[in-house]
Parts: structure tokens; C-alpha cells; sequence
């Protein structure tokens, strides 16, 4: 039998993502948050995700809130190899994207990566529009960065190369509600 | 014969966690949520001398780059984490090093490779006046969650001896591959 991803994997995922943390603090968490109350414009949140067999990604996706404002730009990065765990070269991105329609999960095609064995990966998103809103979660910022999370500010477009830190990651509230699909969009 | 290439495309381990704490897959995960549904926070140890530890399991062979801990707003006196193996005996630990570093998580270096299997962690601390980033717990949840505790533990002994976990908090702490969080 030949394994295959789930079709969709978000940043709250129990098993692939940091959802344990989230729902064990705050049940489940969600709600449309701006992005100034979720480290402001510009700044990135980087979530790892883990790819539990090789495969396709096909596009990215993230969950508009109420109110559309700005662009989004939403990636995929590689995890450096110095021993740090933190991100490294962007993989893949959606590239400045106007947001789209209020409460749906908006999707942009990305040039495929190609997973080849099971890894992590971070999945990171950017808004450069304070009034903007997406779906986001709040667990305090310490306990985020226990989480593996990661911030970076002056990150829209996002960066070839990341230079995310724990220390940038300034807020209580965070994106969760975006991700990678191996599929196309229904 | 299928080569080493196919047989790693085949497989489905899931990448272990960049850090672990009771809250990750590889330990409680979301049933967190029955040992407390609240946020963390700054709470005291109440258990001078004393361990409180997790279970947590490896799908894969690791190699951890520390042992972190999220302090809360109090600092003080010495701390201990160690690993322990299903039987309880220890197999690498900080030894008592200095609390610091308030509303911070603290990452001890050391370097360890686990293999795949269970492992408990084990937080042990030589004051009541250090506080951590803690949930609230109650006993019998956190005993049906395999919750550890040992009453005279610091710093981490050789052997852990397991005890009815009585500890009204459980701190944030854990394995790290990570030099800093």
C-alpha cells in the first residue's frame, strides 16, 4: 500500500501540528483576530508542521477572518541544518496576494514541492495590513514559544531565507488557521 | 528487491516534536485539556526538593540539543531535569543548575540521542519559591495521565521513585532539539 499525506495540513493540527498545545490551553481556539493584535503588520508567524510521508505540495491556504484588508503572503520553509530548528529557505510561497472573500479558507497555487521522505517543515504567513483579520489563536506568548513558534518582523513579502527568532515572536494572539494542501482546491 | 529509497518513501514515521512537553504528540498532547482547560501560568513549585515528570514516547531516534523549562515570574534557588527510561532509571540529566531568567524559557545544553520508545521526563527543583508556567491540575487527572511525582528528588536521582501524584501544578518543561525557545 502506497501511504499518502492528509490532503490538508494546518498549523493546529493535533498530530502534525501544535494543536495538542493549543486545544489542551484554550479547547478550540479560534477566532477572527486583526492582525495589529496579532504581532502587527508585517511581522510572520512560522508554525513547523510535520510531513509524515513524501508527497506534492500543492498550494498553501489560510482562513480569512470578518474583515479583508491588504495582502497576504503565505510560504512553506525548510528547517536549517545548524542545529537551531529554525527556519531556513523559503520552499515555496504564495507571494503578495490581495485577501480574498471574509470567513472562507482562501487558497494560492505554488510552484509543487516535492517532499521525498518525512520531515518538518514550517508554514508561515504575513499580512502587511494592520485592519486585516484571519482566523488566529491565543495561548500566551511563552507558552508559544515552547511551542516551537517563531516570529519575524519586516517579513512581507516573505524572505528567500528566514530570519525568524523565538524573541520576535511578540504577541498572545497568532495565526493558526493556515497551511499546505497536497491536493488541488474543491 | 526494493531499495532503501522506497522503503523511506513507504514510511509514515511522524518527525519527532522540536520540543516536548506534556503538551506535545508525543506525550498527553490534547488531554491536557482534562488535567486543566486554562493557560498556563506563573505558579510556584510546591514541592521543595521534590520531581514532578511526564511520560512521552519516540516513534524515531532523536537527538535532543537540551532540556528547557519556561520559568515564571519568580526565579530562585537550583533546578534539575532529567530523562528517564520506562523502568525509571535515569539516563542523562542537568544536575542542579541555577534557576534564571524570569518569564523565560531556560534551555540547559546537553546533548543526548534517545531511540524510539518511553521515556519520562522529570523536573525537580530545590525551593518553593521558584515559580514556572504551570496548569493547574487536579490529582486524579493528572495521575490518569501518567503524571510522576517523587518527594525527595533534587536534584534528579539515579532511580525515580514514583509516588501518588499530589502536586496541585504541573510546569512546562521538556526535551528541546532547539538552543533556544
Amino acid at each position: 500500500m502506497r501511504y499518502r499525506p492528509e490532503p490538508m495540513i494546518s498549523g493546529k493540527s493535533i498530530r502534525l501540528g501544535i494543536g495538542g498545545a493549543l486545544i489542551s490551553s484554550q479547547g478550540i481556539p479560534t477566532t477572527s483576530v486583526a492582525v495589529s493584535s496579532a504581532g502587527g503588520a508585517n511581522r510572520a508567524t512560522f508554525i513547523p508542521i510535520k510531513i509524515p510521508c513524501a508527497g506534492v505540495i500543492k498550494q498553501v491556504w489560510w482562513r480569512n477572518g470578518a474583515t479583508i484588508a491588504g495582502n497576504i503572503d503565505c510560504g512553506v520553509y525548510d528547517v536549517l541544518t545548524d542545529g537551531s530548528k529554525l527556519p531556513g529557505a523559503r520552499l515555496g510561497s504564495s507571494g503578495s496576494t490581495p485577501q480574498g472573500t471574509a470567513n472562507e479558507i482562501q487558497y494560492a497555487d505554488i510552484t509543487d514541492i516535492n517532499i521525498k521522505f518525512p520531515k518538518t517543515v514550517y508554514v508561515a504567513i504575513v499580512s502587511n495590513s494592520n485592519t486585516a483579520t484571519l482566523f488566529s489563536s491565543f495561548m500566551g506568548t511563552q507558552y508559544a514559544k515552547f511551542m516551537d513558534i517563531v516570529g519575524q518582523a519586516s517579513a512581507f513579502p516573505l524572505p528567500s531565507t528566514a530570519a525568524a527568532t523565538a524573541a520576535a515572536l511578540t504577541s498572545s494572539s497568532f495565526f493558526t488557521d493556515f497551511g499546505v494542501s497536497f491536493r488541488p482546491a474543491v | 528487491m526494493p531499495s532503501l529509497t522506497h522503503y523511506k518513501k513507504q514510511s509514515r514515521l511522524i518527525p519527532t516534536s522540536f520540543t516536548i512537553s506534556a503538551y506535545a504528540y508525543e506525550s498527553i498532547g490534547a488531554m491536557g485539556r482534562d488535567i486543566s482547560g486554562t493557560n498556563p501560568g506563573s505558579s510556584a513549585f510546591s514541592l521543595a526538593n521534590g520531581a514532578v515528570g511526564f511520560m512521552f514516547t519516540l516513534e524515531q531516534r532523536t537527538k535532543f540539543s537540551g532540556l528547557a523549562v519556561a520559568n515564571g515570574a519568580t526565579v530562585s534557588g537550583n533546578i534539575s531535569i532529567a530523562i528517564y527510561d520506562e523502568n525509571f532509571k535515569r539516563i542523562v540529566t542537568t544536575g542542579a543548575v541555577a534557576q534564571a531568567g524570569a518569564n523565560t524559557n531556560q534551555v540547559i545544553a546537553l546533548a543526548f540521542t534517545l531511540n524510539p520508545g518511553l521515556y519520562y521526563c522529570v523536573l525537580s527543583v530545590d525551593n518553593t519559591t521558584s515559580t514556572f508556567l504551570s496548569k493547574a491540575v487536579t490529582n486524579a487527572s493528572a495521575q490518569s495521565h501518567g503524571l510522576v511525582q517523587m518527594s525527595a528528588a533534587h536534584p534528579a536521582p539515579a532511580t525515580f521513585v514514583n509516588e501518588k501524584y499530589t502536586v496541585t501544578t504541573f510546569p512546562t518543561f521538556g526535551p528541546t532539539q532547539k538552543t533556544a525557545l
